[in-house]
């Protein structure tokens, strides 16, 4: 039995190794939304160099922005009091709707809505491999933020907490593929289900008899239990409509650009 | 304990160098994988089962900055380091050829494993497509660097050296034996 050990050693190591290593990859599948002592420790003891390289990076960039905003501040200037006045009219426009809105849910006995506080936060990491799309965020438990909070920009969805240390936290994308959102196209509150692709979305199981336009905003549902209902997830730049089937496939433009992300806002539910 | 320690700083300021240093100049989406890479240096200079052990802690360590599950690259680092070992046997490892060699299709190999154990494993369907589809670039990237690397060895091993006041030998009883 010794000898046969001894003979086959190299063979019976790499199979315990790999059966070691299945095991734990089979329980991480079942236990997806729990982050294990080993993930917060390492995101825990890169923190501190995070921090830093953040924190150089930005002044660097401080220093070279702060000269070129300079060279074009008089057009910046012109061209946003322009945007001010518009915005400024489409602001009461838009009070004025708020207004009537509350009157109406008052009229009608409907529950307020949860107040959601909003935890401001900077990306000090990407994904380390080009396959996934996860982003590394500055905050972690000390500052409530938890698995499973909507991670938002005033331009979309950006994505949900999975694994969080004290100090960071990881953030799954809305492109990643393994990224599923409740959905529902703005205009005729068609249902569906917003599919990371990689670099866009899809969105899936919309009714092929459903009138879908090229441009269509899309939004999320507020049925997952993850995203609060309204928040924009991207514009439909193509339909596929097979000649046969109960849905057409939709793809999606995400509304925000992912590739000059910055700051985010992880939003926390009045209950949490 | 020392060599686990070694392999466990190395790995992560590459992940550091991977995650936060490189997207400035490279932008998001341009990373090569640094720890492939060194996985597969290590397993032609370190053939011992310690070695499978570490290239299996370098792929958790890497899970913990990718994707959502703690152990997908653990798996597949684990079985490249083992059949690079392997194979690297029949290979003179002192050619500079053979690391590029080995970067081509040890890339090749991660992306068939993943799509392997996405396929088996995985609960969203189609989650292994984007990775198929990044290969021809991450190849790219991957042999970028491992050329880049092959270049300034040699000037940085002579850089140490002067200022060591090493011998040349010395440098090789440093590596990952």
């Amino acid at each position: 039995m010794l000898e046969f050990i001894k003979k086959h050693q190299s063979t019976i190591l790499f199979i315990s190794l790999v059966t070691g290593a299945l095991l734990l990859y089979s329980n991480s599948l079942r236990q997806k939304q729990h982050t294990t002592l080993f993930e917060r420790g390492i995101l825990q003891l890169t923190r501190p160099l995070y921090g830093t390289i953040d924190t150089t990076s930005r002044n660097i960039a401080n220093i070279w922005h702060d000269y070129i905003d300079l060279t074009t501040v008089r057009q910046h200037n012109i061209k946003l009091q322009e945007q001010m006045r518009l915005l400024r009219r489409q602001l009461l426009e838009l009070q004025e709707v708020a207004q009537e809105n509350i009157r109406l849910r008052t009229l009608l006995h409907f529950q307020p809505e949860p107040q959601q506080h909003e935890i401001p936060a900077r990306i000090i990491a990407v994904d380390a491999t080009n396959w996934f799309r996860t982003i590394t965020i500055n905050k972690g438990t000390d500052d409530n933020v938890h698995n499973g909070l909507p991670v938002i920009v005033a331009e979309g969805v950006v994505g949900r907490t999975i694994k969080c240390s004290a100090t960071s936290s990881r953030v799954l994308l809305v492109i990643d593929a393994a990224s599923e959102v409740a959905a529902l196209i703005q205009h005729n509150r068609t249902r569906g289900i917003a599919r990371g692709r990689g670099t866009n979305l899809t969105f899936d199981y919309a009714l092929r008899n459903k009138d879908v336009q090229i441009g269509d905003m899309v939004i999320t549902a507020g049925t997952g239990g993850v995203f609060p209902k309204g928040i924009p997830i991207g514009t439909i730049s193509s339909i596929n409509k097979l000649d046969y089937g109960l849905f057409q496939t939709l793809e999606l433009t995400s509304c925000v650009d992912f590739s000059r992300l910055e700051e985010v806002l992880v939003i926390q539910n009045e209950q949490q | 304990m020392k060599r686990l320690l070694r392999y466990l700083i190395t790995g992560i300021t590459l992940i550091v160098l991977q995650t936060a240093v490189l997207p400035h100049f490279l932008g998001m989406q341009l990373r090569p994988d640094l720890l492939l890479i060194l996985v597969l240096y290590s397993s032609l200079s370190n053939t011992s089962g310690s070695g499978a052990f570490y290239a299996w802690i370098l792929g958790c360590l890497l899970d913990v900055f990718s994707g959502t599950t703690l152990g997908l690259y653990g798996i597949v680092m684990l079985i490249i380091f083992c059949a690079s070992a392997g194979v690297g046997r029949q290979f003179n490892r002192e050619n500079k050829i053979t690391m590029v060699v080995a970067t081509i299709i040890g890339t090749i190999a991660q992306v068939a494993l993943l799509v392997f154990m996405l396929l088996c494993f995985a609960s969203t369907p189609q989650s292994w497509l984007p990775i198929v589809k990044q290969l021809p670039l991450q190849l790219l990237l991957n042999l970028s660097a491992i050329i880049l690397f092959t270049l300034l060895r040699e000037p940085l091993k002579d850089f140490v050296n002067r200022h060591k006041g090493h011998s040349p030998t010395r440098w090789s009883h440093t590596s990952w034996h």
